[in-house]
């Protein structure tokens, strides 16, 4: 015989990899290091990083304010060192002219004058060399130093005068004329100091209300610049730890699409996505197990149903072989063929039986196609026709005419269909009807199918409970409390939901909704 | 033709209402008188065959695993034969272990009644202490049970019904069960005859081949008989070969398949020398 | 010789009836042969049948409600179930109410020509199997 066995499982794996595109729910392990490699190539830009750099311009930011107000402070503070100076200059110039006045009345204090007069000369040329780029912006400097200058030589005039003619000179009109010219020039550079004073005055005002003026820009600026940094940090971290409590809420209701990038960079939520997407992969390799682990003890209980139903087709078997033995020489030869075809076909029909159970029974990889749901459920009514004869339960099947198509795996939906009808005969007595319906959705984008039982009823307190894990009712050792889970699994895959409505006492519905073909499958998580 | 097979914890009020039974509705006995006719019939040590019952399979009792299951399985092949003949009650053979669901066997075990120490031993111990031999007498015998065939003896679901000695008095057992063997529902029939006829068959062709084998399960069905083995995979055609000589000595087997699976822990055991 | 046992065979296997009705007529017994449960009822209520063989699992009715319409017609008849969904419950239930016998498919014709006989012995009446197995020897 030739080995047909690799073979074949390698045509079934290609058949697979051709159908990975459309399939959804289920991942594969190609996709699991398809989108962590996705997720891993982009530019990494940590939120550690955010923080660091959020808070060094912030730090520079802040220097470069300090650093204009020590600038501005130093210029109220030159301005006031040269209102000093000028203070200083006028009231020397004062002192002199006083000195003058007293000359010119008393003919004393000329030298106290020309004193007084060299003192603010030499205030004058030592301070305005420092502070020239202030006086240039008033009155040139030079014009002031020649004033003095004049000044002065007037004085030292008077002074020769007196030294040649010793007493009156105050009174000649020689030093009434040099008076005359002093009087003007004193005024006029006292003026001139005067002015100056009031016009350095209005500077330093300005300064510092300038000064005021960066006080609070800088102040304000420090303040958006917080703000702007901290609603940058907070919305990238608040938003993505918010998509996260999502995802792990639609992973809890057992929907295992993986995540995919979303943004341009990677940072420290790419290692959780990465770690979400290798749990998802973990939970999905248990869910599996689990799947077929109760799918194993369903094909038990189905065992046995088959192997009754064998002994029909045996006993045909039997019996017909037997009487050909028993008959051979008296039968025709159109009855022996009548017979042996009997046999023929008996087989047959045993290895159809066997058949069924074996195609459930099959662990196979998962694969989404489109399917007709009202075909799939009445081969789960034939593969649990035994079960249901057992039980002398009768079975209502209706389903709307042209029922759509969804997009779906055969054996694990027939595994949900499987569960569900077996808990309705569990739930049943002798003479109840069990109602299969299947009828659109509220909305057109949907499909019900509802399993309906006139069963015991689910008591209100446990309805909440009924599609945990390891939940069960039954006896210990007859129910494994999965399948209810399992099924609400497979058809959360499925993007579908199940919902259960009970009365105790009066029974059980369980309706599952599918959406019609173009499922959120395909659209996977993104980050 | 009912047959009805007791399992208790007390072996003297078991005693007591098997024969009581037995008695009354006129059935013969089966019990540990018995083993003598069985260590007769298959000769074996009488004595080594009451320890058999009794003890697991270990080197220090000079009871070696391969004995022991042949031990039993003479038992069980010996006891089997005789339910056949029906009305019968079978008790301390342990046969409610190997006789499987058949529909004209009432199977009954009989709890409490803890009589089964000595009453000269009792006076000198505490309530607690004799919970403790009692709790430990049940550890020994499950672990005989589990051991001999996959089963809990104390476990009801083996039972057609679990009667409680401290509540029920011996006499009110005996009717109780006198009745209950007469109700139409124990009365054999063809297929339970079959299902009766069968198990004596598997355990006659596993007695067989326990002789000089090991390692076989034997399952029997209209006749035909499944013997599943384990082997090395060298080993594999002549052990079938060997099951197939031996089985095929045993009268009333339509058909015998040997269903063979590789021995792996040997196999694995072997590959590391 | 006495008169031949007349016999009710009941069930939805059409091969059954094809092959069990010679196989029984061989034993000189006179056998009808139904795939429908509701005319074998009817059947029986016309007429009072010595032994009727049934299945049990049938598509309109139990061959356990089979078995209380014949007994309640005439409780001397043997009813002999057979079915393929043999289980201890099922067959003691079957003892309890009123069957003759109880038989597991697969089984071969001798097994139930044996109840037959062991059926029509019970009926005070009796059906020779030896000339059967001397046929078959020949």
């Amino acid at each position: 015989m030739p080995k047909t066995g690799p073979v074949i499982s390698e045509a079934l794996e290609n058949e697979n990899d051709s159908r990975e595109t459309s399939k959804a729910g289920y991942e594969h392990m190609g996709d699991i290091r398809k989108a962590q490699k996705e997720l891993l190539s982009r530019r990494h830009f940590s939120v550690k990083n955010q923080i660091y750099l959020g808070n060094s311009l912030l730090f520079l930011a802040a220097m470069i304010m300090v650093i204009v107000l020590i600038i501005n402070n130093d210029r109220v503070n030159n301005r006031l060192k040269f209102l000093e100076f000028v203070d200083d200059f006028s009231s020397e110039i004062l002192q002199a002219r006083r000195y003058e006045k007293n000359f010119f009345l008393y003919g004393t204090n000329l030298n106290d004058a020309i004193e007084n007069i060299h003192l603010a000369e030499s205030i004058f040329i030592t301070e305005s060399e420092q502070f020239s780029e202030l006086l240039k912006g008033q009155r040139d400097r030079q014009k002031i130093f020649a004033k003095i200058g004049v000044y002065k030589s007037l004085l030292q005039q008077l002074y020769q005068h007196e030294q040649q003619e010793k007493k009156g000179l105050h009174t000649t009109p020689f030093a009434k004329k040099i008076g005359l010219k002093l009087r003007d020039y004193g005024k006029d550079i006292l003026a001139t100091s005067n002015a100056m004073i009031n016009i350095e005055k209005k500077a330093i005002e300005k300064t510092l209300s300038h000064s005021r003026y960066i006080h609070i820009s800088s102040f304000l600026a420090l303040l958006a610049f917080l703000l702007i940094n901290t609603s940058l940090l907070v919305s990238r971290i608040y938003s993505t730890l918010n998509r996260y409590a999502t995802y792990a809420r639609r992973i809890a209701a057992g929907d295992f699409r993986l995540i995919y990038p979303r943004r341009k960079f990677r940072d420290e939520f790419t290692d959780l996505a990465v770690a979400f997407n290798e749990m998802i992969k973990e939970i999905d390799t248990r869910e599996n197990i689990l799947i077929q682990t109760h799918k194993m003890k369903a094909v038990g209980t189905l065992t046995s149903g088959i192997a009754h139903e064998l002994n029909n087709p045996l006993n045909n078997i039997m019996l017909t072989a037997h009487m050909i033995l028993e008959d051979y020489h008296d039968l025709s030869d159109e009855e022996r063929i009548d017979m042996l075809k009997d046999v023929a076909v008996e087989t047959d029909r045993s290895k159809k039986i066997i058949r069924n159970l074996l195609d459930f029974a099959r662990e196979s990889k998962s694969t989404m196609e489109s399917l007709d749901l009202s075909k799939l459920v009445a081969d789960t009514l034939h593969l649990l026709e035994n079960q249901i004869r057992f039980s002398g339960i009768g079975v209502d099947l209706q389903f709307m005419e042209n029922f759509p198509k969804i997009n779906g795996d055969v054996q694990k939906l027939q595994q949900v269909f499987v569960n569900l009808l077996l808990n309705a005969i569990d739930a049943s007595t002798k003479g109840n009807k069990i109602q299969v319906i299947g009828r659109l959705g509220d909305t057109s984008e949907s499909v019900k199918v509802s399993v309906i039982d006139h069963g015991q009823g689910i008591p209100k307190q446990i309805q909440s409970s009924i599609f945990d894990p390891f939940f069960t009712t039954k006896v210990k050792g007859q129910g494994t409390g999965l399948g209810l889970s399992v099924s609400h699994g497979i058809i959360a895959k499925h993007g579908g939901s199940i919902k259960v409505e009970s009365e105790e006492g009066s029974g059980s519905c369980f309706t599952i909704t599918f959406p019609i073909i173009n499922f959120p499958g395909i659209n996977t998580f993104t980050f | 033709m009912p047959v009805l097979i007791l399992s208790s914890e007390n072996q003297e009020r078991e005693n007591e209402i098997a024969q009581a039974i037995a008695q009354n509705l006129e059935y013969t006995s089966l019990n540990h008188e018995f083993f003598s006719e069985i260590a007769h019939k298959y000769t074996l040590d009488s004595k080594k065959l009451m320890d058999a019952m009794n003890i697991t399979p270990s080197i220090l009792k000079r009871m070696p695993s391969k004995q022991w299951y042949y031990y039993l399985s003479c038992v069980e092949a010996g006891v089997l034969d005789r339910l056949l003949e029906d009305n019968c009650v079978c008790w301390g053979l342990a046969a409610h272990l190997y006789v499987a669901v058949v529909s004209h066997v009432l199977k009954v075990r009989l709890i409490g009644g803890h009589d089964s120490i000595p009453r000269s031993d009792k006076r000198n111990m505490t309530p607690d202490e004799i919970k403790k031999i009692i709790a430990e007498q049940e550890r020994s015998r499950e672990n005989w049970s589990m051991t001999a065939y996959n089963r809990k003896e104390a476990h009801p679901g083996l039972y057609d019904m679990v009667i409680n000695l401290d509540q029920v008095q011996t006499d009110e057992v005996v009717e109780t069960l006198s009745t209950t063997m007469g109700y139409p529902r124990l009365k054999a029939m063809t297929y339970s005859i079959n299902n009766l006829t069968d198990r004596a068959l598997a355990a006659k062709v596993k007695n067989v081949l326990l002789k000089s084998l090991t390692d076989v399960q034997v399952e029997a069905q209209n006749g035909t008989v499944v013997v599943t083995t384990t082997s090395m995979k060298r080993a594999k055609s002549k052990k079938i070969d060997t099951i197939k000589k031996l089985a095929g000595q045993v009268d009333g087997i339509g058909y015998l398949e040997v269903h063979w699976n590789k021995d792996m822990l040997t196999e694995a055991a072997m590959s590391y020398r | 010789m006495s008169n031949p046992l007349e016999i009710l065979l009941l069930d939805d296997e059409a091969i059954v009836g094809k092959r069990l009705k010679p196989a029984i007529e061989k034993i000189n017994c006179n056998v009808e042969v139904f795939q429908d449960p509701q005319l074998a009822v009817e059947r029986i209520n016309e007429k009072e049948f010595d032994i009727v063989v049934t299945d049990i699992y049938m598509d309109d009715m139990d061959g356990m409600q089979v078995l209380d319409i014949v007994l309640k017609k005439s409780s001397r008849t043997k009813v002999i179930m057979i079915t393929g969904y043999a289980m201890i419950s099922l067959a003691r239930d079957a003892m309890e109410k009123g069957a003759f016998d109880f038989i597991a498919k697969p089984f071969k014709p001798d097994e139930l020509r044996v109840v037959i006989a062991k059926a029509a012995k019970a009926l005070g009446s009796s059906v020779d199997l030896n000339t059967l197995l001397k046929k078959q020897e020949r």
